[in-house]
This record gives structure tokens, C-alpha cells and sequence, in this order.
């Protein structure tokens, strides 16, 4: 699974600008290691992003919350006693806790090191806490776009195009997953190794070898798709699937229910959504 | 919040500490004591106990039992120590016939000073009050009890403090100094 979905943080559904900012400012690099899942500089800005929000007076659902498990999934381990990382909730600073002190009228019995590192523990605590109670069926996309096993390449992709999404999954009749398929597949199969990106399809046809759209329209959904899928159940927390996916590097998974079949699919883009919009449509 | 809810509290005891942190706190309070009392047996006799003072124990909870404390740092203890004990000797020099209203006096205007100058440490109102209820050897010293034993006690302690919570790599002090 991992390898096949280098397409960036699955803006498969129309996300806001403010996002799409990111995306142009900072390419998502997937090996980043303390933030797998946005490069640290993003944040800060989606942190500012959330102020805004909350600033702006709308009302924010707590899961929303969990847009900072995607900046940070490692984030406990990352976050030493004293030393704190970029993905800090706020670059809060000595000055800031002493000003804060001084409004308070009574004697405070806490030196402003003792509360920075107390309030990051608490930050991290309540987001973990937050995000546990959220269930991925509460921020997945139910209407989804899927593909047959024995669907035609050409039919996937025109699918793809079509709905402007950079994946899909494969069900059988009974519509339960199988594969996922994704654009990166294609471009595989193009080139014919691995982790091929446009640039070497360009040059591989502009040196007129191995050119080939041929493989793409002989074979099906079944050949260019990867298996096993990951999926995930649709009681399962958000914390939970957003540390899967970072530690997977995947994108997007299905979502099943009970008895395996699909009930909906869960992205980055979808988690982000929600984080930016405040839930609402 | 009314009134009466006001005395229900709002929250909960903070956490336990560790073990290891209740056997630094007991062995650096001892250390600490130790070297206000062997300086004590050393120089001043064994039977007079004219270097230590009940507060120095007081004292000690804080520079060893919570020494990330706010009031635990040299600033609020040398500070708090010298300037309630001068504090507690003057007004015992002014209400010396009214001893109930001298300590009252003694250990309020301790808490406001110290305030003031930013440099509160609870047992620094014990110095205070010490003035007033410490007998005739203490009454004897005058303005020299701020200095001794008050200021010689709190560098012992001080000294102690430091070597000891910086030894270890789980402890150090202070937060700050001014």
C-alpha cells in the first residue's frame, strides 16, 4: 500500500483556499519525519488558521481538533521535558506567561518554565483525549466513488478525472474493498517501475522509448490495483486511524462496517476539511 | 460563585511525586538541617542552639521539597528571611509591652513587605514572629538578629541547597536569582 499514493495530502474533495495555501507554500513531503504528515512550517499556519476561527466567533466542533494529530502524529514522543518542537500548539513565550501572571491578581505559586512545560503536557493530553472520542464515520465521505474489479483502466481513470479525485477503491459485487487504486498507479505502469513520477514519463517519451499506453489499455482495475487494502472501521477513533495512515503512509481508506463492507472513505483531505470549515459544509 | 461554594473548592490535590523525589527531598532536608546544626555544635557550643531557628525547617520544605517553587528561590528566601526578621525586631522594639498585638503586627506587615518587594517565602513569617515570641536571647540580640543568626543560617542553607539540588540530574536550582 504505501509507495502508491505520493498524490499530496488527498485534496480529493474541494478543500479551502486557506488549504490550498498550504499546498502551494510548502509541498508535502511524505519522509518528514516529525511531522509526517505536513511539513513543521504548515504548523504554525494551520494553528494561526485556528485562531482565526475561533477568533471569527464561529463555533468550532471539537473534532476539529484532530487537524493537529495530523501535523504531529509522533508529537508525544517528539515532545522532550524542555525541548519543544515546531509543532508546539503555540510558540508561547516566556514574557507571554509573565504577562498573563501579572493580570491575574493573586500570588501564583508557578515560575512561567514550569507552566510552558505544564501547559504543552495539558494541550497534548486534551487533544488525545478529544480525538479519542472522535469516530472516523463522523468525518468520512460516504458518497464514493469506486471502481469494479473488472473495470476497464481507461474507466478508472476517466472516473478519476471526472470526479477530481487522485484515488479510488475497487469493491466486488457485495461492496467490500479489495484494492485501492491511485494515479502514482498508473504512472507505475506506464513507466514500469516503481515510484515513477511525471517528470520520467516525459522523459521516457520524449526519448521515444518505452512509451507505452498499452499496458494501460489492456489491463483492468484487478491488475493495477494494491492489495490488501487498508480499512478501517467506522467506530474506530480518529486518533487511532490518523496514526495508521502516518505510520502506513497512505492517504485515504475505507471505511466498513460490521460485516466488511463499505460504508465510506476517509482521507487526509477529509480530516482537514473538517478542521478548516469547522464541520460545516 | 456564592459565598459558601466559594468553600467548596474548585479543583483537586495535584499529584503525587515520585519516590525518588521523596527520598531527595528527605536527604537533602537533612543535609540541610545538618549543616546548620553541626556549624551550631561547632562554634557556638553544644547546648545553646542560638543558630537555629524554627523557621530554617520551614524553609527547608521549600528548598528541598519543592524547589521549582516560586517561593523557594534565593531571591524570596534570603530576601524574605532578612527583611521579616528586621520587621519582626522593630515593631517588637515599639509594642514591647503589647506582645499579642507585635506578632500580629510583626508577621501581617512581613507577608505586605515581602510582597511588595516581591520576595514572599512563607517561612519567613515564622522569622517574624520569632522576634516577638523568642525570648530573652533573641530580645537580647536587637538589630543584630536579622544578621545572626537569621543571615548566616539562610547561606548555610542556601549553600547546601545548591550543591545538593545541582548534583543531581533530576533536580536543579535555582529557577532564577533576582
Amino acid at each position: 500500500m504505501s509507495g502508491t499514493e505520493q498524490t499530496n495530502t488527498a485534496f480529493d474533495h474541494p478543500a479551502s483556499d486557506s488549504v490550498k495555501g498550504h499546498k502551494r507554500k510548502t509541498p508535502n513531503r511524505r519522509s518528514h519525519e516529525a511531522c509526517t504528515w505536513l511539513p513543521e512550517s504548515n504548523c504554525d499556519i494551520l494553528l494561526r488558521e485556528r485562531l482565526l476561527i475561533l477568533d471569527s466567533g464561529q463555533r468550532l466542533p471539537h473534532q476539529n481538533i484532530v487537524t493537529t494529530l495530523l501535523k504531529c502524529p509522533n508529537r508525544s514522543k517528539k515532545m522532550a521535558d524542555t525541548s519543544f518542537n515546531a509543532c508546539a500548539p503555540v510558540q508561547i513565550s516566556d514574557d507571554d506567561i509573565f504577562t498573563a501572571m501579572s493580570e491575574i491578581s493573586g500570588y501564583l505559586d508557578i515560575t512561567s518554565s514550569d507552566f510552558k512545560e505544564l501547559y504543552l503536557k495539558a494541550y497534548e493530553h486534551a487533544l488525545s483525549r478529544l480525538t479519542r472520542t472522535v469516530k472516523v464515520k463522523e468525518v468520512m465521505t460516504t458518497r464514493v466513488i469506486t471502481a469494479k474489479i473488472d473495470s476497464s483502466l481507461e474507466n478508472v481513470a476517466g472516473l478519476m478525472a471526472e470526479n477530481h479525485i487522485s484515488g479510488l477503491p475497487v469493491v466486488d459485487e457485495k461492496g467490500k474493498p479489495l484494492g485501492i487504486i491511485s494515479e502514482r498507479d498508473f504512472l507505475e505502469v506506464m513507466v514500469g517501475k516503481k515510484s515513477a513520477g511525471l517528470m520520467e514519463i516525459i522523459v521516457q517519451c520524449l526519448g521515444g522509448r518505452n512509451c507505452l499506453m498499452a499496458p494501460v489499455r489492456v489491463k483492468s482495475a484487478k491488475d493495477l490495483m494494491t492489495m490488501p487494502v487498508i480499512i478501517v472501521g467506522g467506530d474506530d477513533s480518529v486518533d487511532d486511524v490518523s496514526n495508521l495512515f502516518a505510520s502506513k503512509g497512505i492517504n485515504r481508506a475505507p471505511v466498513v462496517d460490521g460485516e466488511g463492507r463499505m460504508i465510506g472513505i476517509v482521507s487526509r483531505g477529509d480530516l482537514m476539511r473538517a478542521f478548516v470549515t469547522g464541520g460545516q459544509e | 460563585m456564592n459565598y459558601f461554594e466559594k468553600m467548596k473548592g474548585v479543583s483537586k490535590s495535584p499529584p503525587a511525586v515520585s519516590n525518588l523525589e521523596v527520598i531527595l527531598s528527605w536527604f537533602g532536608a537533612f543535609l540541610g538541617m545538618a549543616g546548620i546544626g553541626l556549624i551550631n555544635y561547632l562554634y557556638m557550643g553544644s547546648q545553646e542552639n542560638s543558630l537555629m531557628i524554627a523557621s530554617f525547617g520551614a524553609s527547608a520544605v521549600l528548598l528541598f521539597g519543592a524547589p521549582k517553587s516560586p517561593l523557594a528561590q534565593p531571591r524570596n528566601f534570603v530576601g524574605g528571611h532578612i527583611l521579616a526578621a528586621f520587621i519582626g525586631v522593630a515593631i517588637g522594639k515599639v509594642f514591647v509591652t503589647q506582645p499579642w498585638f507585635a506578632a500580629s503586627l510583626a508577621v501581617s506587615t512581613a507577608i505586605a513587605v515581602m510582597h511588595l518587594t516581591r520576595t514572599l517565602h512563607p517561612p519567613a513569617g515564622a522569622t517574624a514572629l520569632n522576634a516577638i515570641i523568642g525570648g530573652t536571647k533573641v530580645h537580647q540580640l536587637g538589630f543584630a538578629y536579622p544578621l545572626f543568626p537569621v543571615a548566616v543560617g539562610v547561606f548555610i542553607l542556601l549553600a547546601v541547597a545548591l550543591i545538593f539540588n545541582n548534583a543531581l540530574k533530576n533536580r536543579r536550582y535555582p529557577e532564577f536569582w533576582l
